[in-house]
């Protein structure tokens, strides 16, 4: 997995004072990745881990100067630019030592946890998105139909503003009838479909099986031992990559869910509002009916 | 700009000159109401809002006298805007009486929309006592309309002050009961999770470990899938951090959790208030030894 890219992202280093902000200082591999990219912190970093300059308000510092039990695998900032390009500048693939080739698997297998790392960061942002616009597009929904309620209160008070219209007029007028064209519904409601609607719905699912096991906890959040060598460290990464690729899998199923209940959410507000614009369409042709009636007696 | 306060001031005389003259009692206020509207208006062109603001009154009691209520509380939400600018006291004033009549018409929705208004500039004021007091008027309002949506919002205010007050028990139970409500909605039940984690982290800071065990528990039976998700991961593991006196460990698992969801200023400030509990705690135990 760690082989298949081919141009490895750039790592972003910290230039200022201005990167350490962050109140979490989320680095976002875990503490084993600390341990053997401590060596490759540039110059403003290492004058901040010396200062103690700490801003993450649940930090202690306990780790700040945590060094590497084995810096036989840790990476040079030289080191980099080989990696970068694949060793082109360095003879090739061929030509480099095996320690030098098992740095270069770690360093790949490091650099796609990050990727897939902040794959599922921004799953997540658009999760947090579009959670808010399902909660807005109920709101939507309610609106459209309080308004379609207040249409057909007015339907109601324009009865009876009619029936008082037709009641004026002289002893030998003609009496007035409204003009009517269709009668105005009110809100359709457009059923959910009900097997989603239940409240009991997950705890079926939940005893057919068919929803997810709680996942455990990571099995990288206390490893059992220090990886010594490359290939435990590249194991780690692996692990890592399987445990953020599962948790993504996961988010894409629910942006998915997410997104096919947004479209039939629009689509009924899509019908809702067809209903409202027929009823509000008739409304305006009674109430210029009515108009035309005030005008007519106010002219006698 | 003097030009439209010369204007309106001009409005203004003719508007008192026409209350304090003998005339049909109607008519002698409706072209009072009509002078005192356009002098408002032309004393927010000139942006003199204190002034504009009183004219707004003046119109509104012109209103009530003329049994038009629902123009009166118009021009008492007229005022408040005027006033907002400059002085807030006032606007609440103003808004509070226009929710008075909005009540007395029955227009529960208008009332509800203004209650939250008044919050909302409570809360600017970080007034929160009275801002959390007005959250709670409007989402009853809200929910007598069935505004739910509207309702939940307004309530999830109410949580989030009464936790930063310290009333972390309140907090619980309305968060509780949203995702309760939001189960059961096809569009509402994304954001249980999110429901839950708060009142999770107000149960964190109740600093009970069973407590909150029990409540992981309650909402593992509330939501099937909740126990998958890396919110109730996120309690569970803080509740063990907790219950080892391991502040390493709690700041190891926030960490971790924030670097794929950075956490808001409220659950920071929250999550610092059982650190610092945590870290109380552990000094306590060095010193016993």
């Amino acid at each position: 997995m760690f082989g298949s890219k081919k141009s490895p992202l750039k790592v972003a280093k910290p230039s200022s004072v201005e990167s350490w902000t962050n109140p979490f200082d989320s680095n976002d591999e875990g503490m084993d990745t600390k341990k053997y990219s401590s060596s490759r912190k540039t110059s403003s970093e290492r004058a901040l881990t010396t200062l103690g300059v700490n801003t993450n308000p649940f930090d202690d510092g306990t780790d700040a100067n945590k060094k590497s039990s084995s810096t036989l695998y840790g990476f040079q900032s030289a080191n980099w630019n080989k990696y970068k390009n694949d060793f082109r500048d360095s003879g090739g693939l061929e030509n480099q030592s095996v320690q030098e080739l098992e740095s270069y698997a770690v360093y790949k297998a490091e650099e796609t946890t990050n990727s897939v790392t902040n794959c599922l960061k921004i799953a997540e942002n658009i999760r947090e998105e579009a959670t808010q616009t399902l909660v807005t597009l109920h709101q939507q929904g309610e609106q459209i139909t309080r308004s379609h309620h207040v249409a057909a209160d007015i339907d109601h008070d324009l009865t009876r503003g009619e029936k008082l219209l037709g009641s004026l007029g002289g002893l030998f007028s003609k009496t007035w009838k409204p003009k009517k064209t269709r009668a105005i519904t009110g809100p359709v409601i457009v059923g959910d479909d009900p097997v989603r609607r239940k409240g009991n719905h997950l705890e079926q699912r939940e005893k057919l099986g068919l929803t997810s096991a709680p996942k455990g906890q990571s099995k990288l959040r206390s490893p059992p031992q220090e990886p010594t060598n490359a290939f435990e460290k590249v194991e780690v990464e692996k692990n890592k990559q399987d445990d953020a690729l599962s948790d993504l899998s996961d988010l894409l199923g629910e942006l998915k869910g997410m997104a096919v209940d947004m479209g039939s959410e629009i689509e009924r507000h899509n019908k809702a509002l067809n209903h409202l614009y027929d009823d509000v369409d008739e409304l305006n042709f009674r109430v210029i009916g009515a108009n035309q009636r005030g005008r007519r007696l106010l002219g006698k | 700009m003097g030009d439209h306060l010369a204007r309106a001031e001009d409005f203004e005389n003719k508007a008192e000159k026409k209350l304090s003259s003998w005339g049909l009692f109607g008519s002698k206020f409706e072209d009072a109401a009509d002078l005192f509207d356009k002098s408002a208006n032309s004393y927010k062109l000139a942006k003199s809002w204190d002034k504009a603001g009183s004219t707004y009154i003046k119109l509104a009691s012109c209103h009530l006298k003329l049994e038009s209520k629902h123009e009166a509380a118009q021009a008492y939400v007229d005022a408040a805007r005027c006033y907002k600018k400059t002085n807030i006291n006032e606007s609440v004033s103003c808004l509070d009486n226009a929710v008075n009549i909005f009540c007395e018409i029955g227009r529960l929705s208008m009332a509800a929309r203004y209650l939250k208004e008044i919050a909302e500039l409570y809360e600017s004021e970080q007034n929160i006592s009275q801002a959390v007091a007005y959250y709670e008027k409007s989402a009853d309002f809200f929910e007598n309309e069935e505004v739910n949506t509207s309702a939940n919002q307004c309530k999830q205010k109410v949580a989030q002050f009464s936790a930063q007050l310290e009333q972390y028990q309140r907090s619980i139970e309305i968060y509780e009961d949203i995702a309760r409500q939001s189960l059961s909605n096809t569009l509402l039940k994304y954001g249980v999770k999110g429901h839950l984690l708060n009142a999770g982290i107000c149960e964190l800071c109740k600093g009970d470990v069973i407590a909150i065990t029990n409540a992981l528990e309650r909402y593992q039976d509330l939501d099937p899938t909740f126990s998958g998700t890396r919110e109730y991961r996120l309690l569970a593991d803080i509740a063990a951090a907790i219950d080892e006196e391991d502040v390493g460990k709690f700041t190891e698992v926030i960490k971790e959790f924030d670097s794929l969801t950075p956490l808001d200023s409220w659950k920071t400030t929250l999550l610092l208030r059982v650190k610092d509990k945590l870290k109380a705690k552990e000094i306590e135990e060095d010193d016993l030894t």
